[in-house]
């Protein structure tokens, strides 16, 4: 079989910005993927023009072959960051919504997930918590036993416990042929359960490789290799001009010179950094 | 698939729409009940004043309570289209396998019935409150006398059901129209409430300009001749022809509106989505 | 089990290493059925793709059988799990060695230390 997604030159733009600039990107089936990028990088765009909430400005996407429309979203099996649940409906109206619309989802698996959780049939969503809102959406998207899955965000804002759940049923219950993208800026928490990672930032593909060469070639976790890459873009913020006009092989060496000056100010910004992410 | 989308769309306005309808009927029935007690019944002593008073509230309450179905209907009608296909519910239901046309026929669908029933339950509502003066009675005489036209006069029967299907066709077109005016209206980043108002404004003052264009146009003496050739030919033997003919230009109006702000409001979905 | 992973190496070598030592410790006792890659994935918290790769290794080295029937067991051969055992009691010398060099012991040296220190029930 072909690869699950092929995207082609892919651009959207918004009022003028380039949310996603000419991204060229092909995913295989059967893989969990980091799409991994701070908060304004193109995430959500691409995720959403997947899924087809948006329409791209430029480029093709197909999605097993097949242009975006009722076929794909019957395969795509997607986890929005917010909650789109209607103020009517009970646990077992949104089940029924599901079954009647999905052939892939597994009702079954989805009451027994809820079950476990202490949540009834009969439970309204409006007066849930948005944390069990959450998880509820969580197991519906995760009851599809489908060929993609599209998590946005999963596990922001969310305490340990929590984020426990959710990696633990993400990566229990995904189809095996299916290949899942989790689009988070949260690394560390997610790191392990990947089998190869995409860094975007504003809106172009950085890199696109396994977890494994990526730590055999960088000796280090994906976390700090992900620091690293958006480390620079921190201090191109105090370029000199002066310094660049000079060119780029002066203006390399200027960064080597500063990184090490500036070492211990780093350290103490990467510790307030993952202080911010527990959050 | 379009119909499953019905169901959904049903059950989301049911429970609400429902308990108003029921409320109208049963207030229409107390209002009646007191009305009736007061004034025909006056001669019982000491219970004058209380069933005076139940019957001014019961009146009262019925009166807001019409006033209020109405409104509701209308309200339950945009805030269906605009909370469950712009906002955060969208990110469900455009991403379930179907197409923004049946997403969109969908709410249409329903809302007319809506609508009709909202309509039936207020008559409904007014002929309770006439049984208890005898006005069933009056009625009954109205229905029996109109019978009898329409069995002398068959033709009525076909006007009659045509005058239906206009109503039914200018409310859908109401519908769609509003559906048009939010789709263009979220096209916006901000005041996208503010975008809709105005779109719906717009959309009017345009079809008004387009009328006004076609009635000129219709004086233009080659369209107006071969017009007038054509309306001849059916209206010359009997002025009932010329209504129904009236009717059906009417209806056709009132389809070609809602044919056109159904494809606007698909293609504004489909290309431009934007949600947040 | 406890799984005890460093995120700068890869996590399946690291599966597959702790696996291992799991079998040959007596924690899954010979021949007895080994939990399913879905439960492990679960428990270390790793996704069935990786946990997948590690157990492969295990099966490539005959210390895991898979049955049509049973799912996999671990193996009976006793004489694999001891000469896995001596491996990885090798690589723990070797450590040991190594480090003690860094130290400045020579290997005779180191040996003989630890001897002396076990004589003498300084070592527990």
């Amino acid at each position: 079989m072909s690869e699950i997604v092929i995207c082609e030159g892919l651009t959207k733009v918004f009022s003028g910005c380039r949310a996603l600039d000419q991204v060229d990107l092909t995913i295989g089936r059967g893989r969990v993927i980091g799409l991994l990028g701070p908060n304004g990088s193109g995430k959500t765009t691409l995720i959403k023009i997947l899924n087809g909430l948006l329409q791209p400005t430029s480029g093709s996407v197909l999605i097993d072959g097949h242009k975006i429309g009722p076929y794909t979203k019957s395969i795509v099996s997607y986890l929005p960051d917010r909650n789109y649940f209607a103020d009517w409906m009970k646990v077992k109206d949104i089940f029924d919504l599901f079954s009647d619309f999905y052939a892939d989802f597994d009702r079954e698996k989805a009451e027994d997930m809820c079950r476990a959780l202490g949540i009834e049939g009969n439970a309204h969503l409006k007066t849930m918590s948005k944390g069990t809102k959450e998880k509820v959406q969580l197991i519906l998207v995760m009851s599809r036993q489908a060929q993609l899955y599209l998590l946005d965000e999963p596990i922001a804002g969310v305490d340990p416990a929590a984020r426990e759940y959710i990696l633990g049923t993400i990566i229990n219950n995904y189809n095996e042929d299916g290949t899942v993208i989790i689009s988070t800026h949260l690394i560390s928490d997610i790191e392990r359960i990947l089998d190869e990672v995409i860094f975007i930032r504003e809106g172009k593909i950085l890199c696109h490789e396994g977890v494994d060469e990526m730590k055999e070639r960088e000796g280090k976790s994906v976390d700090e290799v992900f620091r690293d890459y958006f480390r620079m873009t921190a201090y191109q913020g105090y370029r000199d001009p002066e310094r660049e006009t000079r060119g780029k092989t002066v203006y390399n060496a200027g960064r080597k010179d500063f990184e090490k000056r500036g070492q211990k100010e780093e350290k103490k910004e990467v510790e307030k950094g993952g202080e911010t992410n527990d959050r | 698939m379009t119909g499953k989308l019905i169901k959904y769309e049903f059950r989301s306005i049911l429970k609400i729409m429902g308990i108003g309808w029921a409320a109208l009927l049963s207030m229409a029935l107390f209002a009646g009940l007191f009305d009736h007690i007061t004034f025909r019944h006056n001669d019982m002593e000491g219970f004058g004043h209380l069933t005076e008073i139940a019957s001014a509230i019961t009146s009262f309450l019925y009166g807001s309570l019409f006033v209020a179905i109405i409104v509701v209907t209308v309200l339950i009608i945009l805030m269906r289209f605009y909370k469950g296909l712009l906002r955060d519910e969208g990110y469900l239901m455009h991403t379930l396998p179907m197409k923004t046309w049946q997403l969109i026929t969908a709410k249409g669908v329903v809302a007319a019935a809506v609508s009709l029933i909202s309509i039936l339950a207020a008559t409904l509502s007014v002929l309770i409150l006439m049984a208890f003066d005898g006005g069933i009675e009056y009625f009954g005489e109205f229905m029996e006398e109109l019978l009898r036209a329409l069995g002398q006069h068959p033709a009525y029967i076909a006007i009659l059901l045509e005058a239906l299907l206009l109503g039914v066709c200018w409310i859908a077109a109401m519908i769609y129209k509003a559906y048009a005016a939010l789709s263009i209206g979220q096209l916006a980043q901000k005041h996208r409430i503010a975008l809709s108002v105005g779109a719906w404004i717009g959309i009017g003052v345009i079809f008004l300009i387009f009328l006004s264009i076609l009635g000129n146009l219709s004086f233009s003496s080659a369209f107006s001749d071969w017009l007038e050739g054509l309306l001849e030919g059916i209206v010359n033997d009997s002025p009932l022809n010329a209504i129904q003919v009236g009717m059906w230009i009417l209806i056709l109006v009132e389809a070609v509106q809602i044919a056109i702000f159904h494809v606007v409001s698909e293609q504004i979905l489909r290309r431009k989505l934007n949600l947040e | 089990m406890e799984w005890d992973l460093d995120d700068s190496r890869s996590i399946w070598p690291q599966l597959k290493e702790q696996l291992i030592r799991a079998i040959v410790s007596g924690a899954y006792e010979k021949g007895s059925a080994f939990p399913t890659v879905r439960q492990l994935a679960l428990e270390a918290g790793v996704n069935r793709n990786t946990m997948q790769r590690a157990m492969a290794e295990l099966e490539a080295e005959g210390l895991l059988i898979t049955n049509r029937t049973a799912g996999r067991t671990v193996t009976t051969d006793q004489t694999l799990i001891d000469t896995m055992k001596e491996k990885l009691a090798e690589k723990n010398i070797q450590n040991y060695l190594d480090e003690m060099q860094s130290l400045g012991y020579t290997d005779r040296q180191a040996v003989e230390l630890m001897n002396d220190k076990f004589e003498r029930g300084e070592m527990k």
